[in-house]
C-alpha cells in the first residue's frame, strides 16, 4: 500500500484548461473518494495517476516514487473502469489472467493466482464464459479481479457504479468496501453520487465545476461542517441563508439573516470571522424540528406556515415559509403536518454552519 | 389493396429483371466455355476443350499468374500498412493522418495510373512487378482506411487503456487486443482488396510495363485483335474463383454488418 | 554504434508509438503519390518545345478535339451515374422492404459476386453476348426487333448499359446503407397519418437517403469519368474521350508534359461540374420550393462526404 501525491498538476485538452495547479495528497492504505459534479476533470485525475495520460506540468509521486514519466503499463496501478472494459474476445479466466500473461508469468503461477482471485470475488464457475454472456454484477466483479490480481500499490476506480441498479449499487459498495479493509491498499474511487461517497470514503475530496479541490475530510467532517457553499450544497439537502455577522465572542455568533436573527457555533478550527463580515448560513433540513408550540433548549427558534409537503418514504419535505419570507427545506419524521399550519422551526447554534461569501 | 399488389409486383419485376440483367453474361460466358463448336450462336455439345487450352496457352497462365501475384503482394501491403496507421491515428493524429487516404478513392484511378507511370519512367526503373504492387497497394490504401477506420472506431477505446493500465505494451496490446478483436474486418478488408486488385485495368494498363502480363493487359489486347473462345474459359474461371473466395470468406464467418459504409 | 540505433529505435517504439506505426504508409503514400502528383502538376506547367513555366498545355485543352474529348466524357458519367440512379435506387428499395430481413446481406452478395471479376473481363461478358453472331443478337433479330443491318455493339446506349454493369456497386451500396438505416416504424407512421406509397417515397424515403445518393453520384461520376475501355470496346471507339487523351498523351506520344495538363485539367473539369449541378440543383430546388412544399432535408440536400 502506498501513498500518491499530486503536486501542481495542470491539463488542458485543447483550448480547455481542466486542471490548474493543482495538489493533492492520497494517503496509504485508505479509501479515498473523489466526489464532484460530471465533467469538473476527475476523470483526468485518475487517468493522470493511471498513467493514461500526461499532465502538462506537476509531478505525480506514488510514495515516494515521482512516476510522472511512466508510462501505464509500467505502474504499479491498476483501474476498474466505467464500462468495466473487459475483453470480449477472451474468457473470464481470460481476462482476468490477461496483465499476468502479458507480464510473463508461468504457467502455473497464472493459474494459481487466478483461480484464488476468481474464490475471493464469487466468481466459481463462470471461468468460461464470455462477458455478453454476464450480468451487471458479475461483470464487475470480473473487472475487479482483473484488477486484484495484479496486486498494485493502488487501485483506482472510475464511477464503476454508474451502471448498476440502486439495490445491486449498494451492495457491491458494501463489498467494495470490506475488501478495502481486507486488504489495506489505497483505493482511490471517483463517483459524482453524494450517497456513494459517504458510504464507504474514509476521506472525502469534493470538487468543483472548475477543477478545483474544495475540501478534503472525512465523511462526517464534509457533511456536518461544510467549508464552502458548493461542498454544502452537493453534499446534500441543505438551506443556505446569506447574512451578515453582528456580533461575535469565543463559542457564539449573531448572525442578522433573511429570515431573522440566528445565533451560530463558532467553529475554531476554521476561518477567523470578523464582525460585520457577510456569509451564508447553512442549515441541514433534518437538523430542525417542527412543533406547534414552541419548545425550549433550542438556540434558535422561528415562526412560520407549512407551505407545502411531499413524502419522500423515510421523512415527510416539508417547505415552511418563515414569517419574514424566506422558506425553509425541513425533513421530519412526524407525518402530522397539514398544509397551511401555523408551526415553529427550531435548531440549535451547532446546526448553523458559517460559510464564506 | 390494388396498389399493394402494384408495387409487390413490379418490385418482383425490377428484382428479376435484375438477376437476368447482372447474370446474364456470366451465364453465357460459362455455358459457351463449355461449348464444343467455335461459334457462338449455338449449342454445340459439352465440352472441356476450351478450359485445356486455356491452360495449356503459355501466355494466359503466365497473365493469371502475374495477377495472382500482384494481387497477394498488394493485398499484404495495403492491409498491413492501412491497418497500422488506423490503429497509430489512437496516438498520435495530426488532422491529416487518416485525410490524406482519401485522395486514393476520390480521384479517378487513371491519375493514380499515370502518376506512378510517371514515377518509374523518371527515376528510369522498370516497370512490372514492383509498380504494379505500388500501384495497386495505393489502391488499396483507399478502401481499406476508410473501412478499418470504422471498425477500429467500433472497438471500446476502454479496452486499449485497460489493456495498458494492466501492465502491456503497445505492442502487446496491439498484438493481444487490437488484432484479435478486428480478426473478422481485416478478413473482410483482405478479401476485398484482393478482389480490387485482380479486378483492375487502368493501373494495370498503365503501369505494366512490356514484360509483365496481366489478366487485364492480356484480355484487353486480345479482343482487339481476334476473339478466342478460350477466353470464355479464362473468364469461368476467374469468375469460379471468386466464388469460391466468396465462400470461404461466408463460411468463416457471420457475415451480418459487413455491408456497412463501403 | 549498431546497438545505440536499436536503443534509439526501441525507445521511439515506446515513446511515439503511433507515429512509428503510421510511418509506413504515410511514406508510402507521400512517396508514391503525393509527391510525385505535385510533380507531374510541375510538369504540366512546361511543354517539351519551349522553356519556362507556361500555361500552353492546359491551353491547348481547350482546344477543338480536346475539349470535345472531355466533354464526351462528361456526357459519359452523367449518364452512367444517372442510369446507375434509376437502376440501383429501385433495386435498394425492392431489397429493402420486399425481402426477408435474414436474406438481405445473401441477396446483396449474390447480386454483387459477377462484379468481383476483372474489369474487362466483365466487359468481354457483354462484348461476348452482344455480338452479331451470337445468341441474343438471334433471338432479337428473330422476335423483329432488329433488322439484319444493324448491331448492338457500336452502339451509344449499350455503351451506357455496360458502363451501368460495370459500376452499379458502388452506387447501390452507399443508398442501400442509407436506406436499411430507415427507421419501419417512420413508414408505418407516414401510412398511418394518410400518405400513399408514393408520397411516402418522395417525403420520406428520399429526403432520408439523399445522402447516399449523393455518395453514390459522387464516386460513379468520378470513376466513370476516366472511363475509357467500355466506349471502346463496346461502344466501337468511334468517339475520343479524356481516358484516350491521357493514353495517347503519356503512352503513344510520350508527351509527359502534355499529359499531366490533361490530367489535371480533366479532373479539373469534373470536380467544377459536380460543384454546378449541386449549386443549380439547389437553386432549382429553392425554386421550386415556392410552389410546392419541399421537405427541408431534401432542400438542403447535404451530402456529408
Amino acid at each position: 500500500m502506498k501513498s500518491v501525491s499530486l503536486l501542481n498538476i495542470s491539463k488542458s485538452h485543447g483550448d480547455k484548461k481542466i486542471l490548474d495547479n493543482l495538489s493533492l495528497f492520497i494517503e496509504a492504505g485508505g479509501f479515498f473518494v473523489l466526489l464532484g459534479p460530471s465533467g469538473c476533470g476527475k476523470t483526468t485525475i485518475l487517468r493522470i495517476i493511471a498513467g493514461l495520460e500526461k499532465p502538462d506540468s506537476g509531478k505525480v509521486l506514488l510514495g515516494d516514487e515521482d512516476i510522472t514519466q511512466q508510462p501505464a503499463y509500467q505502474r504499479r496501478v491498476n483501474t476498474v473502469f466505467q464500462q468495466q472494459g473487459l475483453f470480449p474476445h477472451l474468457t473470464v479466466f481470460e481476462n482476468i489472467a490477461y496483465g499476468l500473461v502479458v507480464r510473463g508469468l508461468p504457467r502455473e503461477a497464472i493459474y494459481e493466482k487466478v483461480e484464488r482471485q476468481i474464490k475471493i470475488v464469487n466468481l466459481l464457475g463462470l471461468e468460461k464464459k464470455y462477458p455478453e454472456t454476464l450480468s451487471g454484477g458479475q461483470l464487475q466483479r470480473v473487472a475487479l479481479a482483473r484488477s486484484l490480481v495484479m496486486e498494485p500499490d493502488v487501485l483506482l476506480f472510475d464511477e464503476p457504479m454508474s451502471a448498476l441498479d440502486a439495490r445491486l449499487k449498494e451492495r457491491m459498495l458494501i463489498e467494495c468496501l470490506n475488501l478495502q479493509h481486507a486488504l489495506k491498499t489505497t483505493f482511490i474511487y471517483i463517483t459524482h453520487d453524494r450517497k456513494e461517497a459517504l458510504m464507504v470514503a474514509d476521506e472525502i475530496a469534493v470538487m468543483n465545476f472548475d477543477g478545483k479541490v474544495e475540501q478534503v475530510a472525512a465523511p462526517k467532517q464534509v457533511y456536518l461542517r461544510p467549508r464552502s457553499r458548493f461542498v454544502a450544497n452537493f453534499i446534500g439537502d441543505v438551506n443556505i441563508i446569506a447574512g451578515v455577522i453582528k456580533d461575535l465572542d469565543q463559542s457564539t455568533a449573531s448572525l442578522q439573516t433573511d429570515i431573522g436573527n440566528l445565533s451560530s457555533m463558532v467553529d475554531a478550527t476554521s476561518i477567523v470571522w470578523s464582525v460585520g463580515a457577510r456569509i451564508f448560513a447553512s442549515i441541514r433540513p433534518e437538523r430542525i424540528a417542527l412543533s406547534y408550540e414552541e419548545l425550549s433548549g433550542f438556540g434558535n427558534k422561528l415562526k412560520g406556515h407549512i407551505e407545502s409537503i411531499i413524502f419522500s418514504g423515510v421523512f415527510m419535505r416539508y417547505m415552511v415559509a418563515t414569517s419574514v419570507g424566506t422558506t425553509l427545506l425541513v425533513f421530519e419524521d412526524n407525518f402530522s403536518f397539514k398544509v397551511g399550519d401555523e408551526v415553529f422551526v427550531h435548531f440549535h447554534n451547532d446546526d448553523v454552519i458559517m460559510l464564506e461569501s | 389493396m390494388i396498389e399493394k399488389q402494384f408495387w409487390r409486383w413490379s418490385a418482383w419485376l425490377w428484382f428479376a429483371f435484375t438477376i437476368v440483367f447482372v447474370y446474364a453474361p456470366v451465364v453465357a460466358m460459362v455455358v459457351f466455355s463449355f461449348n464444343q463448336g467455335q461459334s457462338f450462336g449455338g449449342w454445340e455439345g459439352f465440352s472441356c476443350k476450351w478450359y485445356q487450352q486455356f491452360l495449356g496457352s503459355e501466355d494466359m497462365v503466365h497473365a493469371l499468374s502475374g495477377s495472382l501475384l500482384v494481387g497477394c503482394l498488394a493485398t499484404f501491403f495495403s492491409v498491413i500498412l492501412s491497418l497500422l496507421v488506423v490503429v497509430a491515428s489512437k496516438w498520435w493524429r495530426p488532422w491529416w493522418l487518416l485525410e490524406i487516404f482519401m485522395v486514393n478513392f476520390v480521384v479517378p484511378e487513371i491519375f493514380v495510373a499515370v502518376v506512378i507511370l510517371n514515377i518509374f519512367v523518371f527515376l528510369k526503373i522498370q516497370m512490372g512487378l514492383i509498380s504494379l504492387v505500388v500501384g495497386h497497394t495505393l489502391l488499396g490504401f483507399g478502401t481499406a482506411v476508410p473501412l478499418f477506420r470504422t471498425a477500429f472506431s467500433e472497438l471500446q477505446h476502454a479496452l486499449l487503456d485497460a489493456s495498458l493500465d494492466l501492465g502491456a505494451t503497445y505492442l502487446q496490446t496491439l498484438r493481444y487486443v487490437i488484432l484479435p478483436i478486428l480478426k473478422p474486418s481485416i478478413i473482410y478488408v483482405a478479401f476485398l482488396i484482393f478482389s480490387l486488385s485482380m479486378d483492375d485495368f487502368f493501373i494495370n494498363f498503365f503501369c505494366s510495363g512490356v514484360g509483365f502480363p496481366t489478366v487485364s493487359t492480356y484480355v484487353y489486347t486480345t479482343i482487339r485483335a481476334y476473339v478466342d473462345p478460350s477466353l470464355n474459359a479464362l473468364s469461368s474461371s476467374l469468375f469460379f474463383l471468386s466464388l469460391a473466395l466468396v465462400l470461404l470468406l461466408t463460411l468463416s464467418q457471420s457475415i451480418d454488418g459487413i455491408f456497412s459504409d463501403d | 554504434m549498431v546497438q545505440y540505433v536499436v536503443y534509439l529505435v526501441k525507445k521511439s517504439f515506446k515513446q511515439e508509438f503511433g507515429f512509428v506505426l503510421a510511418m509506413p504508409a504515410v511514406i508510402w503514400q507521400i512517396c508514391f503519390l503525393l509527391l510525385p502528383a505535385l510533380v507531374l502538376f510541375w510538369r504540366s506547367l512546361f511543354t517539351i518545345d519551349s522553356w519556362g513555366v507556361t500555361l500552353a498545355n492546359y491551353v491547348s485543352c481547350t482546344g477543338a478535339t480536346y475539349a470535345a474529348a472531355i466533354y464526351n466524357s462528361l456526357v459519359l458519367a452523367y449518364l452512367t451515374a444517372l442510369a446507375c440512379l434509376l437502376f440501383c435506387l429501385p433495386l435498394a428499395l425492392v431489397i429493402n422492404f420486399h425481402i426477408k430481413r435474414e436474406l438481405r446481406t445473401a441477396v446483396l452478395l449474390f447480386l454483387m459476386m459477377p462484379s468481383w471479376t476483372n474489369f474487362i473481363i466483365r466487359i468481354y461478358s457483354w462484348f461476348f453476348l452482344l455480338r452479331n453472331d451470337g445468341m441474343l443478337f438471334r433471338i432479337l433479330q428473330g422476335l423483329g426487333l432488329l433488322n439484319a443491318g444493324s448491331s448492338l455493339l457500336a452502339n451509344q446506349v449499350v455503351t451506357i448499359v455496360v458502363m451501368v454493369y460495370c459500376y452499379f456497386p458502388y452506387m447501390l451500396l452507399p443508398i442501400y446503407n442509407c436506406i436499411s438505416n430507415i427507421n419501419p416504424r417512420i413508414l408505418e407512421a407516414s401510412g398511418d397519418l394518410g400518405a400513399s406509397s408514393w408520397q411516402t417515397f418522395w417525403r420520406v424515403i428520399l429526403p432520408l437517403s439523399i445522402k447516399g445518393i449523393g455518395s453514390g453520384w459522387l464516386v460513379v461520376t468520378l470513376v466513370s469519368f476516366g472511363e475509357f475501355a467500355v466506349p471502346e470496346l463496346i461502344g466501337g471507339g468511334k468517339y475520343a474521350y479524356w481516358g484516350n487523351l491521357v493514353v495517347n498523351n503519356f503512352l503513344l506520344l510520350s508527351d509527359y508534359n502534355a499529359g499531366s495538363a490533361v490530367i489535371f485539367f480533366g479532373i479539373l473539369v469534373i470536380l467544377a461540374s459536380l460543384l454546378l449541378i449541386y449549386a443549380a440543383l439547389k437553386l432549382l430546388l429553392l425554386v421550386l420550393s415556392h410552389f410546392v412544399t419541399i421537405p427541408q432535408k431534401l432542400l438542403r440536400l447535404n451530402f456529408a462526404d
